[in-house]
């Protein structure tokens, strides 16, 4: 528990830096640093139960898609803007260094190794973020609807 | 019509010459600020759509935008936009969008859009010092999910941040790749000096959490989701530019491997 807060700690530090390099709205920072923290957590207790690192990161990708979107809505911003801060802590960096590490220092099975590893993760952080695209696609249309109706009943209401 | 009376519309420019320039500047200004393909794609769609096009195509891949608009007057224009750099500039995408959505539904001119994209250029949220502060956090932190201790984690902070600093004074000569050599040299030989002097006890981890600052990760994340979601190219392209990046990144922390003449991994 220690270790996953400590973790924790260290990841929403890391997101505020990353926020802030990318230039995100002072307004967006809480939010999109807490998010970077809750999708670590979701990558965590994934990987807990299922050690495998295209889910845990599909899962957590998901949610930050999910999440991100909600956050969008609600601040009318592009989702983009709290999504790609979302997976930072989840992103394939040291694979893809070390990958390209073992193809210029000769060694094949760091490289070997090192492939499999980015590209399941990339892999996954791009299928959970196409699927909560694909699912966010499917209930834009009733969420729209949902808002017209509340909207005319209040205007009804109104005039009543 | 209100884009009648246009003071930014250059002498002998048809109604469709300057809607689409106009539309394809928010949607530049986009694609330069870390949008999608697919939102620079729709932002044009729309932005013509609103202003009475008849008919609109656009084709946008992370270096190019082009675009095409029929009128219902029969007037045609057919415009292309290079684009050189692209950078999370999120402050900037979230301004350029609410300009798109004032377009499109009504609440702005095309003229008032021109002054508005203007001023977005100018939009830096953060002075320089916070900017260091951000990439020490950023560094430090994450060098944590790679398996650094405390102090390790401080000296890629520290690293981290003379880095950024480099880069600022460093004047951009426009080559990303060998900008990319410079910084990871410099982060491989600080790292490693740090860990001589007594300061950090492991010059790999050190070299990872530093690097996160450096490694396209998010482009790699991004262009895998554009080929998943159907826009192959401009996937293709961001895996290929994602890689050799990486491998400018590795060349540099090579080089500084033999320069100090240990193992920096």
């Amino acid at each position: 528990m220690i270790d996953f807060l400590i973790l924790f700690s260290a990841v929403l530090v890391g997101t505020f830096g990353f926020a802030v390099i990318f230039g995100t709205k002072p307004k967006h920072l809480p939010a999109a640093t807490l998010l970077g923290g809750l999708t670590y957590t979701v990558f965590y207790l994934v990987d807990l139960a299922t050690p495998d690192l295209f889910l845990s990161n599909f899962a957590a990708a998901f949610f930050a898609g999910i999440a991100a979107f909600a956050l969008a809505v609600f601040y009318r911003a592009p989702a983009v803007t709290f999504s790609a801060l979302a997976v930072i802590p989840l992103v394939p960096g040291g694979a893809l260094y070390y990958m390209m590490y073992g193809v210029i220092s000769g060694d094949t099975e760091l490289f070997r190794a090192q492939s499999v590893v980015a590209l399941r993760v990339g892999l996954g952080i791009a299928a959970g973020i196409v699927f909560s695209s694909t699912v966010i696609g499917l209930i834009r249309p009733h969420l729209h609807r949902a808002a017209v109706k509340k909207a005319t009943g209040s205007a009804e209401g109104n005039k009543k | 019509m209100e884009n009648e009376r246009n003071l930014h519309r250059f002498d002998g420019e048809s109604a469709a010459d300057y809607l689409l320039r106009t539309a394809l500047d928010v949607a530049a200004m986009t694609l330069r600020s870390g949008g999608e393909i697919h939102r620079v794609e729709e932002t044009i769609q729309r932005i013509c759509s609103a202003f009475g096009a008849e008919h609109t195509e656009v084709f946008a891949i992370h270096s190019q935008i082009i675009a095409s608009v029929r009128m219902q007057d029969g007037s045609y224009s057919s415009q292309v936009r290079r684009i050189y750099e692209t950078d999370n500039r999120f402050a900037r995408l979230d301004r350029i969008n609410q300009i798109s959505r004032a377009l499109c539904l009504g609440k702005m001119t095309l003229d008032q859009a021109q002054e508005e994209i203007a001023k977005v250029k100018g939009i830096t949220p953060y002075p320089l010092w916070m900017i260091l502060i951000a990439s020490a956090c950023g560094a430090g932190g994450l060098s944590f999910l790679f398996g650094a201790g405390i102090r390790d984690a401080l000296c890629a902070a520290l690293v981290a941040l003379l880095v950024t600093l480099l880069g600022r004074l460093i004047p951009k000569n426009g080559n990303v790749f060998l900008e990319m050599v410079l910084r990871s040299f410099a982060i491989g030989v600080l790292s490693r000096a740090l860990v001589i002097v007594g300061a950090g006890l492991d010059a790999g981890k050190i070299i990872i959490g530093a690097i996160m600052l450096l490694v396209p990760g998010i482009s790699f994340g991004n262009a895998m989701r554009d080929l998943l979601g159907g826009d192959t190219l401009s996937g293709t392209l961001g895996i290929v530019r994602s890689i050799l990046l990486a491998a400018s990144i590795a060349f540099g922390l090579f080089v500084a491997t033999a320069v100090t003449g240990g193992a920096v991994l």
